[in-house]
């Protein structure tokens, strides 16, 4: 056994063979179809019921409507109660969730693979067949009024709020899921019914499926379950992206929370949709500037500076022009240094300073050889379906991911940067104490910052 | 579920325990030191958390961010500190191992030398930054520090929270960390998991030529706990915070990690406040639509447990009306137990837990991270299966003892948080708190 060399850092070895699991996929007809693969880690098989409408789906006139619809899928179904159907979800150790993003609504039940027959009609159930009760839908409503009260205390919501209301305003990307209040007062039972039907009942579905069992099993089983909800009604095509958003009017929103000793930040502007031929080269980019712990904007402000406990940036992937964004909380004092110093990195990456060599071979290793954790569970499998299905792209284009990222230069990086970043759009929202911090936001070139009141939604 | 694993003990001290998976060509290390914030000393509090982070910031012969060397590999990393433990984890792909354990093994080793003032004081603020984000400027966020100083009497290593004291902080200086260091962070006081696409020989004879240059230290004291005197009543606090509804919470001191008790108090929990059929929320949010959450867990430490149970009043509600529905709750469960059909559920989900954790070999929570959690607060890396086995043997004869045992309403503390101007909405009779 050679002693160990503490002068020089081992280098890794080369990548081992590594082959993502492929998709069987199937049509159910009735406009639903169904992806499955064998992922055999533990006991357990992930469902993703992808139903292709989100919160950019809600009626203007009723932020809140799709997530409120979604939160019903877990009070009962035509057939069981809540309880009922809780008490179900339990016995086959199954866990189900609802996620709601501006495009889409994901049901994801990961239960114990020797009841993936249950699991499949219980899911199918719950989507096509929800009870919506008048009860229910009254009790569900005011359950998230109220959450959307709690949240005029939270920094963290209450700027994400602002900033997409700056960047989109009224274009379907310009509220949270959650909704608003108003809204939702208004919002009645058989609304909610209408909302389930047309949207989500009517859209053509996919079941991605990832776990410990046969591939061409799941798909007779996803069949079967099929088979006892489909309904002869015609599906519609799934929503197109929503438009290019409107132009921007305030550059610097500010939302009091006196003599809070953080102030929360939000900086960013509206970026490409997923369908950009620029996806890889940006997700290099962002991995230079904020997507991992040593990137330049978390190095700056936490290790360099000590403003924060953690900064970050990302591309939000949509199908219409999501935001790009970046998230920090600085202490109270720190603000304006905290903001400068972040337009400058978004500044200085698309001009004088553009990423490095080895900044680049950094992040691309992060993308390629990081890349078999990404795919270790059944549900992170499914997840990457679920996005492949969403974005109507092609069925090798998660194996060919590492391959792609690989093949992206320097020249289409800095290409990306100068086309998709824009230091002088950018838009900043505060959350912070107004005597300590409001004044000084005028500094900063974003004009006068514009009060936004914390109860306004 | 069983994670296979073999264990060896290197001549310095150091556990260390090999799991093989060859399913994702990652693999996962992940080193434990058995030292959390019960063993700081009052006015040195949040230290222990504070010098994880240390940890990050380059060793003697790797004098820079530990985060770098191993992002531009591919991997990924992240460490935790609670009251009785800190972990470092690491997961690379297969053929970088040799350099994560270089790399820890470097810490291990070597951190004082690269150590500066400069370093100490940039995360002393991170820290700083860390605690303003995550509990001043949160609602409800200073809570922790209230129950904890309530639950557990002043000099108890439970008295504060991991956090620690804002001044503590800042009265720290770089002889506390040298002093820290040569106590607890040394192989004897240490177990070293590493799990997945390595085969096992390979790794213990890595292990081993990283680590067994260090030498081991003299086991550090255990933790000094002083006698805690049975509650004489319950105790009503006032915490008038910055939230928009007042939430009240209900605390009990309760058997430490793997004793009596403790599982029986998780399923308990479960049939409290398990999702949307369990009995808390049936009668306070859909029922009764006094509150707009209720919560129940056992926090499994160490040298105690702490059952909680936590509810958010509904606006035009006052916190007393939910505590009379939460009494009346555990009255009858005190009496008659959970119902056979709640039993079942209770265990099912708590089986599928065991499951469910296996998904991952790193990170938090993998089976890294629970071999290691086995073998430092059991005694036994394989002790799962013990484990996993008091929930599938619980009944519900036990779990009623436990509720009338540990759950008693002249055992605990009632904590009413309320927004300013609202104290008419606090359990009558709280005392306020100020905690910081």
């Amino acid at each position: 056994m050679t002693a160990v060399d503490r002068t020089r850092l081992p280098l890794p070895g080369a990548d081992r063979a590594f082959t993502l699991p492929a998709f069987e996929r199937a049509d159910l007809g009735g406009g639903t179809v169904v992806w499955a693969a064998e992922h055999r880690r533990a006991p357990l098989v992930a469902l993703h019921l992808l139903l292709p409408a989100g919160s950019a789906a809600d009626p203007p006139d009723a932020p809140g409507l799709a997530a409120l619809t979604a939160e019903l899928f877990t009070e009962g179904t035509a057939e069981l109660s809540a309880v009922e159907l809780a008490t179900a979800l339990k016995r086959i150790g199954g866990v189900l969730t609802t996620a709601v993003s501006s495009d889409a609504t994901v049901i994801a039940l990961t239960l114990l693979s020797r009841h993936v027959a249950a699991g499949l009609r219980l899911l199918f159930e719950v989507a096509m067949r929800p009870r919506l009760d008048a009860g229910d839908v009254d009790r569900e409503r005011d359950l998230r009024i109220n959450r959307i009260r709690q949240q005029r205390q939270s920094p963290g919501p209450l700027a994400d709020r602002g900033f997409l209301e700056a960047l989109y305003r009224n274009h379907p990307y310009g509220h949270p899921a959650l909704g608003t209040e108003p809204a939702l007062r208004l919002v009645e039972p058989a609304g909610v019914a209408a909302f389930h039907r047309r949207a989500y009942a009517a859209a053509p579905w996919t079941l991605v499926a990832a776990g410990d069992a046969d591939p061409d099993a799941l798909i007779a089983e996803a069949q079967k379950a099929w088979a006892a909800v489909a309904s002869p009604e015609d599906r519609r095509p799934a929503p197109a992206a929503p438009p290019d958003p409107p132009s921007v009017r305030e550059r610097m929103v500010f939302v009091a929370r006196d003599g809070a000793v953080q102030s929360e930040i939000r900086l960013g502007h509206a970026g490409p949709p997923r369908s950009s031929p620029d996806y890889h080269a940006l997700l290099l980019l962002n991995m230079v500037l904020g997507g991992q712990f040593v990137s330049r904007v978390n190095q700056n402000l936490r290790e360099a500076k000590g403003y924060t406990y953690g900064a970050s940036t990302w591309f939000d992937w949509r199908l219409g022009r999501g935001p790009f964004r970046l998230h920090t909380s600085v202490q109270t004092a720190s603000t304006v240094d905290a903001l400068r110093e972040a337009v400058r990195e978004v500044a200085d990456i698309r001009g004088p300073r553009p990423p490095s060599g080895h900044e680049l071979e950094v992040a691309r290793a992060a993308l390629t050889r990081g890349f078999p954790r990404t795919v270790e569970t059944a549900s992170q499998l499914a997840r990457a379906g679920v996005q492949i299905a969403l974005h109507g792209l092609p069925a090798d284009d998660h194996a060919n991911f590492p391959r792609r990222v690989a093949a992206v230069g320097a020249g289409d990086v800095r290409r990306a940067a100068a086309r998709h970043l824009d230091p002088d759009r950018l838009v900043a929202v505060v959350v912070g104490s107004r005597p300590d911090v409001l004044d000084s936001l005028t500094d900063l070139g974003f004009g006068d910052p514009v009060e936004r009141p914390a109860d306004k939604a | 579920m069983e994670i296979a694993y073999e264990k060896r003990t290197l001549d310095n001290g150091l556990d260390v325990i090999v799991h093989e998976d060859h399913g994702c060509p990652i693999v996962a290390v992940n080193l434990w030191y058995h030292v959390g914030s019960k063993n700081e000393q009052p006015g040195r509090t949040g230290f222990a958390h504070l010098f994880e982070h240390l940890m990050f910031e380059g060793s003697a012969h790797l004098d820079r961010g530990y985060f770098h060397p191993l992002q531009e590999v591919g991997g990924t990393l992240n460490g935790s500190t609670s009251t009785d433990r800190t972990n470092y984890w690491e997961v690379v792909p297969a053929g970088a191992l040799e350099r994560a354990l270089w790399m820890e093994s470097d810490r291990m080793g070597y951190l004082l030398p690269a150590l500066t003032q400069q370093k100490f004081e940039t995360q002393r603020e991170v820290v700083l930054n860390e605690r303003r984000q995550n509990y001043e400027n949160r609602p409800y966020g200073l809570v922790p520090m209230a129950l904890m100083a309530a639950l557990h009497p002043p000099g108890h290593p439970y008295h504060w929270v991991t956090i620690g004291d804002p001044d503590d902080l800042r009265a720290a200086d770089l002889d506390d960390v040298k002093a820290f260091f040569a106590t607890w962070y040394h192989p004897a006081n240490a177990s070293l998991a590493v799990a997945g696409d390595v085969r096992a020989a390979d790794a213990f004879a890595e292990v081993r030529r990283h680590f067994e240059e260090i030498p081991g230290g003299p086991p550090p004291p255990p933790p000094a706990v002083p006698d805690e005197p049975d509650p004489d009543g319950e105790r009503r606090l006032l915490l008038v915070d910055r939230v928009e509804l007042p939430r009240l919470y209900l605390a009990w001191r309760t058997p430490p990690l793997f004793a009596a008790g403790d599982a029986e108090l998780d399923l308990l929990a479960e049939v409290l406040c398990g999702g949307k059929a369990s009995r808390l929320y049936q009668r306070l949010v859909r029922e009764r639509r006094i509150a707009t959450d209720v919560t129940a867990a056992q926090s499994s430490r160490e040298l105690a447990g702490s059952f909680f149970i936590a509810a958010t009043a509904a606006p035009g509600h006052d916190l007393a009306e939910i505590e009379a529905v939460i009494a009346a709750e555990l009255a009858i469960l005190q009496a008659d137990g959970p119902a056979d059909d709640e039993m079942e559920r209770a265990r099912t989900s708590a089986d599928a837990d065991f499951v469910y954790r296996t998904q991952t070999v790193g990170g938090f929570g993998g089976r890294s991270d629970q071999l290691n959690l086995y073998n430092v607060l059991a005694g036994d890396p394989g002790y799962g299966p013990v484990d996993r086995r008091r929930y599938a043997e619980a009944d519900a004869a036990a779990l009623r003892r436990t509720a009338d045992r540990c759950l008693r309403q002249d055992g605990r503390i009632a904590l009413s948080v309320v927004p300013a101007g609202s104290t008419a909405a606090a359990l009558p009779g709280s005392v306020q708190v100020h905690p910081k």
